[in-house]
């Protein structure tokens, strides 16, 4: 068994945190949670500096980790405008991978998935949003909520109800909606807690009219295609988690020094720092477990869904604890962002609750653990 | 006072709150407590809720003062710990000073104070960041060479946060071209140690307000919001955290509420278990919420925050904690 990274990932992960360290000035980072501004600047410089590598999903594991223990917020805006490119991968047409994946691969557009609508996100299978086929056409209507990059996208991979099955999850399609599409409109949300270089908005479809060609896959098939989606954008939102850990119990140290010797030989604040690398350690391993069998075409959502959860709880353990423990100082810096960041990793893709169910009915179909 | 004045009290105030705070609450958050609003909380007596009524104030027993801070935190934290911050520190230190003759100024709103919360800190880092309340305040209770101080002050730039809580009330760095001392404690470590178990139920009180609210609203929408056919609460990982963070709940508040003298072990050790306990009741909260709950116009992601600047806004926990353990063996201890 072998616990090292190989020393093309150790170098590959120093380029980026040497990256986010130049980049993420502390300005552009206030600016950003300030004024919930997106950095469109930075998504460009990472992508000329070829930050995120999707040419080795290693890479992109280990990017997002590094990228997301400088700033969470930033890290995430940095890494999302490819956020969806898999469905159109492994599920699209050859027309919409040249039309639509290669724009978006050249760094030219940005993606959103629409999954979540206002009436609910984890009922995926219970949405609402119509996909009804007219001549050559879809035509679309409903809604959608907190679509990340949504007043920014240009395409979406957007999850409509195509048909009413028994089995609701039947039901359901995929397509490629352009958000330049006449009937798509897209309202930003302001005020998240965290988060808040990202953009997050609600959409509206009004009789937006889809070319047939722009269905992903096959009708019916859409369910699959996002369950298969999130078994591999869950990995990476365990290395957001991760990277948020590591950030915070860093600062979270250098605040415990900072503060003399006779506070860092307090054994309930060692403790506390015990406790939060252990934490960090046991996510990474499992994380680093989830990632192995997905990246070798063998994907184990039980692992993948309990590398998700643990590592958001992880990452909101550590960032309350280190706010604990570096009192007033704490406080009154970056930890308190990290620690607004932290929540939402127990929430998208898949909320905790959610995940340990996956895990608890896949464990009960098998009978046993390994 | 029995259970049923307090409930009294609780539920008069509720009136007046849900008259001119409900509804206005993301509003403070963004832009302060106007003087209007303090202007009705000094009208009602509750910026000098435990002055005594010979100095100007309402006099009020610990109990009817911990009812009001819970109830006012129930709506706006930021109008609760601006409430605390006047009475529980304020007027106890200009006391202490023996600056009463200020006290009518700065209780009725008319004057403010900016607060070194550094004052609460034992194991500061050098050269960290000021850290103050209404930093723009003509007169500061400062720390000043290990001695807390009143001073007249002329403020250069007050600089300002974005903060985790309380973001009704302004806090920064100011930079002070002047400093006039007015007065000081010369013993202040030992006042300070003494005024920390004096504060401490009243800084839970302001927890149990913030947590009771969260587990209200938690209760009410997990009734009304459904997924997979059915309402929230029929959902157990959501049910039963809910269910129990109630019982739990109301033992902290009826322990709070009681009349009984506590001791130094039971002030020092209820703020433990409250601040704690609201980081996890407005955390539970924000989690039932959804992604709603991490949307500040919800109303609930800002008790999460406010909670957790609670729980480092009044020095380091390890410090109260080891007051804490000094009390209850009754001897140093925890020290290590
Ligand atoms: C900033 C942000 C960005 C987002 N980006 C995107 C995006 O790009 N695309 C997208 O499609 N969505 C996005 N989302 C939506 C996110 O995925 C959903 O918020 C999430 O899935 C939860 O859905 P909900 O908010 O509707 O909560 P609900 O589904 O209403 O759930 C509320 C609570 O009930 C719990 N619950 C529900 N069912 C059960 C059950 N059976 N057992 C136990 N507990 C249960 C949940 O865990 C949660 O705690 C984003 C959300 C936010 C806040």
């Amino acid at each position: 068994m072998e616990f090292n990274l190989e020393e093309k990932y150790v170098e590959y992960g120093k380029k980026v945190r040497d990256f986010a360290q130049k980049e993420f000035t502390r300005a552009l980072i206030e600016k950003c949670d300030n004024d919930e501004h997106y950095p469109e600047e930075l998504r460009v410089k990472t992508y000329n500096e070829g930050i995120m590598d999707f040419t080795d999903p290693w890479k992109v594991l280990i990017g997002i980790e590094e990228l997301c223990s400088v700033d969470e917020s930033l890290g995430v805006a940095a890494t999302t405008p490819y956020f969806g490119v898999e469905v159109l991968m492994l599920f699209g047409s050859d027309y919409i991978k040249e039309k639509y994946l290669a724009e978006v691969s050249k760094g030219k557009a940005i993606m959103g998935l629409a999954v979540t609508e206002p009436g609910g996100g984890s009922d995926v299978a219970g949405l609402t949003t119509t996909a009804t086929p007219d001549g050559t056409h879809y035509l679309m209507n409903g809604g959608k909520m907190f679509i990340t990059n949504g007043t920014i996208a240009d395409y979406f991979v957007l999850l409509a109800r195509t048909s009413n099955e028994e089995k609701r999850h039947h039901g359901l399609s995929c397509f490629l909606v352009e958000s330049s599409w006449e009937g798509f409109t897209a309202n930003k949300l302001k005020g998240k807690m965290g988060v808040r270089a990202t953009d997050t908005a609600e959409l509206i479809l009004s009789n937006v009219k889809v070319p047939k060609e722009n269905l992903i896959g096959e009708e019916g098939k859409g369910f699959n295609y996002i369950m298969t989606f999130f078994n591999i954008s869950r990995i990476y939102v365990a290395a957001q988690g991760l990277g948020v850990a590591k950030g915070a119990i860093n600062k979270a140290m250098e605040i415990v020094k900072a503060k003399g010797p006779g506070y860092a030989s307090q054994e309930s604040i060692q403790f506390a720092i015990s406790e939060m690398a252990t934490r960090l350690e046991a996510a990474r391993l499992l994380t680093y477990k989830a990632a192995t069998f997905l990246f070798n075409f063998n994907p184990n959502p039980t692992l993948t869904s309990m590398a998700k959860y643990y590592a958001a709880e992880t990452a909101v353990f550590c960032t309350e604890k280190a706010l604990e423990i570096t009192g007033l100082e704490g406080l009154n810096s970056q930890l308190e962002r990290f620690l607004r960041d932290a929540k939402i990793l127990e929430i998208w893709e898949g909320t905790s609750e959610i995940e340990k169910l996956v895990v608890a009915r896949n464990l009960l179909k098998e009978g046993k653990v390994s | 006072m029995s259970n049923e004045e307090t409930e009294l009290i609780r539920s008069s105030l509720d009136d007046f709150l849900s008259r001119e705070l409900y509804g206005n609450e993301t509003e403070i958050e963004r832009t302060g407590i106007s003087s209007e609003f303090l202007g009705k909380l000094s009208q009602q007596g509750f910026l000098a809720a435990i002055v005594p009524a010979e100095l100007g104030g309402s006099g009020l027993d610990n109990t009817s003062y911990r009812a009001i801070l819970m109830e006012l935190a129930r709506y706006s934290g930021s109008v609760a710990l601006r409430v605390l911050l006047l009475n529980s520190l304020v007027y106890r230190i200009l006391k202490k000073m023996g600056k009463e003759s200020m006290l009518g100024d700065v209780l009725s709103g008319k004057l403010a104070i900016s607060i070194d919360t550094s004052m609460f800190s034992s194991f500061a880092a050098a050269g960290s960041e000021k850290f103050f309340i209404d930093p723009g305040a003509p007169v500061s209770l400062l720390m000043n060479n290990n001695e807390l101080v009143l001073a007249s002050v002329k403020v250069g730039k007050a600089g300002s946060y974005r903060q985790l809580g309380f973001r009704g009330i302004p806090f920064g760095n100011p930079e002070f071209t002047t400093i006039e001392k007015i007065a000081g404690v010369s013993d202040t470590r030992k006042f300070m140690d003494e005024l920390i178990p004096e504060i401490s139920p009243e800084i839970a009180s302001i927890a149990i307000g913030m947590a009771e609210a969260s587990i209200d609203k938690a209760r009410e929408y997990s009734k009304v919001r459904k997924a997979f056919g059915t309402s929230l609460s029929s959902f157990q990982p959501l049910a039963f955290p809910l269910a129990i963070l109630s019982t739990q709940l109301k033992s902290l508040s009826e322990f709070l509420m009681s009349p009984a003298e506590r001791t130094d072990t039971d002030k020092l050790g209820i703020k433990e278990l409250a601040t704690e306990f609201a980081i996890v009741a407005s955390k539970q909260s924000l989690q039932t919420h959804g992604g709603y709950g991490y949307i500040e116009d919800f109303g609930i992601e800002k008790f999460y925050r406010d909670s957790l600047a609670l729980n480092s806004l009044f020095g380091e926990r390890v410090h109260s904690l080891r007051l804490l353990a000094k009390s209850y063996y009754g001897e140093e201890a925890g020290n290590l």
